[in-house]
């Protein structure tokens, strides 16, 4: 049992999981990930090099990977704007690497009157890359993203991410969101979890009328959320996509039957309500699907308000 | 036709060219750099060259190569070239650029190759223009050059990319004109045996996309007026202003100081 951040424990996993590479280019975001490799993978035989920018760092990722090395690098948003064509020529190619991107801090929504100054605060977050995710490879199907929502799961998923990658020749895709990348908490060491991670998680559906759709740290705080509405005797339950894209359609259909209302939060302008919407359509009786959408933080008297409503 | 004026005397109309021309035209000097690299890394020892590359005219030399030859993104060669290396060490890794790539978005790969002592080999082929893309001025193209879609001539200076390796710290560097024979032979010899990161940049002017927009009547009339340029012994300090360029290997400037400079970037 070791205590990590999640960022750290990202790390870890991708290098227990196989990683033999590592090409940074060093952002506030993500800077964890980045130190963690460049210490730790000389001392295991691997190769750990700094170069000057984002897409440099994914470029070197993919020919150590064509090479034979199984490499990772992290980015943050502004990273994965610049991915596009290299995970493309990844994705067509049958190259594996493993990229970690780290989400950008919480701020006021664009629309806000108030600047923004001052360092952002860690205990914020913006999930404004759900959306972009989806197409991180614009010309390839939607490649595997995995969107962890604890230290344990940073190391789990990123083990299972570089057995994934190595498995099928493909870059596989780690969003860690602001918050859950600096949280600090306990990490087993994991040499017994060899199984393949769950697609989705499902928190008490089995009875439930009205189901919040949530990732990364907005889903902890819909776990506490539905706790609260059964509190006051509102049958709630929680779906949360572990695998965030291609969204596990399956699974939610599954833990979405029956229910009368889905809430979708995010912390972004409704980037996932779409895809949940068009997999709810398929339900029969067919659920009211909304979006609880914000630019800053959703904590879990907000989720419970929501799930309390009354349709 | 377009109501631009044609300041060229000896242009020939737009268009005149069929587009497939676009991709190795006439006199296009890839054909000879091909023909000549594919016979010197064909005769080295060891383990097969790998090749990168990306978009443009360089890269029809990566392509068509027989062998390991990865094409990339555009502007993503060398970082990528850099991750292939680590992983294959042991294996020469040559990225073939086009000065529009190199003096464009790999600009600043480049300088960070050259001043990391990246275990690469880049040949840059610089034409002085964006020729697959139908004429348009690069990085590199040299200040008042006409060009098919600047027939008044380009307004900035071009970047000496040769220079810039240099400067940032490359372990060997050297340029040849395409027209120069046995002389880029030789150098292209050495440019494979060199300490790393180093750069050979090649000269191989475009004829429809440059050399008939400048007054040249014919390719061989465009290749000589570049030997012109050529300046061959004791020139080393000779700038772009003065559109002339020194040939032969740049640096070091003694060749025993390479083996130093090979020990020192060694990985």
């Amino acid at each position: 049992m070791r205590l990590l951040l999640g960022n750290e424990a990202l790390a870890w996993g991708a290098m227990d999981g196989g990683a033999r590479f590592y090409a940074g280019h060093p952002l506030q975001a993500s800077a964890e990930i980045d130190r963690a490799l460049l210490s730790a993978l000389p001392e295991r035989g691997g190769t750990a090099v700094l170069v000057e920018d984002e897409a440099a760092a994914l470029a070197a990722t993919l020919g150590a990977g064509a090479g034979g090395l199984l490499g990772v690098t992290a980015t943050n948003a502004a990273g994965l704007a610049v991915a596009g064509p290299l995970l493309e020529h990844a994705a067509a190619a049958g190259i594996p690497a493993i990229l970690a991107v780290v989400g950008s801090p919480g701020e006021a929504p664009a629309t806000s009157p108030r600047p923004v100054s001052g360092i952002p605060r860690v205990e914020t977050a913006s999930q404004r890359e759900l959306g972009p995710l989806r197409w991180c490879a614009p010309g390839a199907p939607a490649l595997p993203v995995y969107a962890p929502a604890s230290a344990g799961e940073c190391y789990t998923l990123a083990r299972a991410a570089a057995h994934e990658a190595t498995a099928r020749s493909s870059p596989v895709v780690l969003y860690v969101d602001h918050v859950i990348g600096h949280l600090r908490e306990p990490v087993e060491d994991a040499a017994l979890l060899d199984e393949a991670p769950e697609r989705a998680d499902s928190f008490r559906v089995r009875d439930a009328v009205v189901l919040v759709v949530a990732v990364g740290i907005v889903a902890r705080a819909a776990r506490s959320a539905v706790r609260l509405a059964r509190e006051r005797g509102v049958r709630a339950g929680l779906f949360r996509p572990v695998r965030l894209w291609p969204f596990p359609e399956l699974e939610f259909r599954e833990a979405a039957a029956g229910v009368e209302r889905v809430i979708v939060a995010e912390l972004n302008e409704g980037q996932l309500v779409e895809t949940v919407a068009s997999a709810a359509a398929g339900l029969d009786p067919r659920p009211s699907v909304r979006s609880l959408a914000d630019g800053g933080m959703l904590e879990p008297d907000r989720i419970a308000a929501a799930l309390e409503e009354s349709p | 036709m377009s109501a631009r004026p044609n300041t060229s005397p000896a242009a020939p109309r737009r268009g005149a060219l069929p587009a497939e021309a676009r991709v190795c035209a006439a006199a296009c000097g890839l054909g000879r750099i091909g023909v000549r690299f594919a016979a010197a890394i064909a005769a080295l020892r060891g383990e097969p060259c790998l090749l990168v590359a990306s978009g443009g005219c360089a890269a029809t030399l990566a392509a068509q190569a027989k062998g390991e030859s990865h094409l990339v993104p555009q502007g993503r060669p060398l970082p990528y070239a850099l991750g292939l290396a680590l992983a294959r060490p042991g294996r020469r890794v040559l990225a073939f650029l086009g000065d529009g790539e190199a003096a464009g978005p790999g600009l600043g790969h480049l300088l960070h190759a050259a001043r990391r002592g990246d275990p690469v080999r880049a040949i840059v082929v610089n034409n002085e223009v964006l020729g697959g893309a139908g004429g348009f001025p690069s990085g590199a193209t040299p200040r008042g050059r006409r060009t098919e879609a600047t027939p008044e001539g380009s307004a900035g200076r071009g970047v000496d990319l040769a220079r810039l390796a240099l400067e940032a710290g490359a372990a060997w560097v050297g340029r040849e004109t395409v027209s120069a024979g046995t002389a880029l032979d030789r150098l292209f010899e050495e440019f494979l045996e060199a300490p790393v990161f180093s750069l050979l940049e090649v000269l191989a002017p475009c004829y429809p996309a440059v050399g008939r927009w400048n007054g040249h009547e014919s390719p061989e009339a465009m290749h000589a007026a570049l030997e012109r340029r050529a300046i061959r012994q004791g020139g080393a300090d000779a700038r772009p202003e003065d559109d002339r360029f020194p040939v032969g290997r740049l640096w070091p400037a003694d060749p025993s100081r390479a083996l130093a400079a090979r020990e020192g970037n060694g990985r």
